[in-house]
């Protein structure tokens, strides 16, 4: 290590008294000591948070049979409204009146059963929104710690050195952060200590990332879809969702129907003319 | 008047274009990592680096729209312009930089 400061200091006298970029001769070993166990540890722990975070992530709960019920009504209402198109006028209104008085009736609000009276439970004090949130803090921490400790890890044990040569320049502005410990104030900031490397692979770990876990975030994302429904579901209060399917029926009920089939047959005959 | 312009509409799936979006990330993923390394084992540097950047992504772009989409890649992504060509742009040019200083490093 002494030899690689003696190399650097005179690297950088030369480069103070020549005025121009010069060429340092670095260790090789720093490579195989420093840059490997580098890139070896943020992508193993980058790999071990992807596994980390599907360990922690909540399970899928299952909902009160009420709760469906209310929620595949105000599915059915809408979907009719999005794909009405595709029935007949008669099955449409029959669907539409049968809908109309069903949600403005309020027949399938899944209400909490309550005790004498009382008052509905505080939705703060809702175990749902209470897991969710507890799940949310788990995810944050789950990233921000494992961040915080290689950083203090590169800092601590990697600081004070010239690494690398960046392929390409910079300005002077990236000087103090990229060659933070370095102790030379001609060096071109080309040259960079470890801290840099951190940061380089912060950025642009994600390719990688995907590439190794690509299977993973599949399932991830395939559970996040199926569980973003029951999950928006959890956090409706009966007030908010009686209102929310009272305006439903409203649309429902002005609702101006338009089949599909009406003219098909030009339609058809226009796209081969 | 019948409105026929609602139903002669070409239907697209969400999920698949989800998952389309998703298989163009990967390949480009693949092509930069790739390009980057290369590069730097080529020890190319400042301006010619980039430009192998620039010139290795419009390619992939180009050669996925004509031969994986076979020309017609409206027919497969919403927004073709910024799906194939603006959205991972970032993220493809962050991951170059990383394999180009780390083969550069490692080579030189």
């Amino acid at each position: 290590m002494l030899d690689l400061w003696n190399v650097l200091l005179s690297g950088s006298a030369i480069t103070a008294a020549a005025g121009a970029v010069a060429e340092l001769t670095l260790d090789p070993q720093l490579k195989y000591w420093v840059l490997l166990p580098i890139s070896a540890v943020m992508i193993l722990t980058g790999i071990l948070r992807q596994q980390d975070s599907t360990l922690i992530a909540p399970g899928v709960k299952g909902q009160p049979r009420v709760k469906l019920t209310e929620a595949q009504y105000m599915m059915k209402a809408q979907i009719l409204l999005g794909n009405g198109s595709n029935i007949n006028d008669e099955s449409f209104n029959q669907r539409k009146e049968y809908l109309a008085k069903t949600l403005a009736s309020g027949k399938y609000v899944a209400r909490p059963k309550t005790e004498n009276g009382k008052e509905a439970a505080n939705p703060f004090n809702d175990p749902g929104t209470a897991d969710a949130m507890m799940s949310m803090a788990k995810g944050n921490m789950a990233s921000f710690i494992p961040q915080t400790i290689i950083m203090w890890w590169v800092n601590h044990f990697f600081a004070g050195f010239v690494l690398m040569k960046l392929p390409f320049p910079l300005t002077l502005r990236f000087k103090e952060m990229l060659q933070s410990g370095v102790m030379t104030a001609d060096l071109d900031v080309r040259w960079v200590s470890a801290i840099s490397w951190y940061f380089i692979s912060v950025l642009g770990l994600n390719p990688v990332f995907n590439l190794l876990t690509s299977e993973n975030t599949d399932n991830q994302l395939s559970m996040m879809q199926t569980q973003t429904p029951q999950g928006s579901e959890m956090m409706s209060q009966p007030a908010q969702v009686e209102s929310q399917m009272k305006s439903l029926a409203n649309d429902i009920t002005i609702a101006q129907h338009e089949c599909c089939f009406d003219n098909v047959e030009t339609r058809v005959l226009n796209m081969y003319k | 008047m019948h409105n026929s312009d609602q139903f002669t509409k070409q239907v697209k799936s969400g999920t698949n274009i989800q998952e389309n979006k998703k298989r163009y990330e990967t390949l480009l993923d693949k092509i930069c990592l790739m390009a980057g390394v290369v590069t730097g084992i080529l020890q190319l540097e400042s301006t010619y680096g980039f430009l192998a950047f620039i010139i290795t992504y419009l390619m992939a772009v180009i050669v996925y729209t004509l031969w994986i989409c076979n020309g017609r890649p409206g027919s497969f992504y919403e927004n073709t312009i910024s799906d194939l060509l603006f959205d991972n742009f970032t993220r493809e040019l962050m991951g170059f930089i990383m394999a180009w200083t780390f083969s550069f490093a490692l080579i030189g």
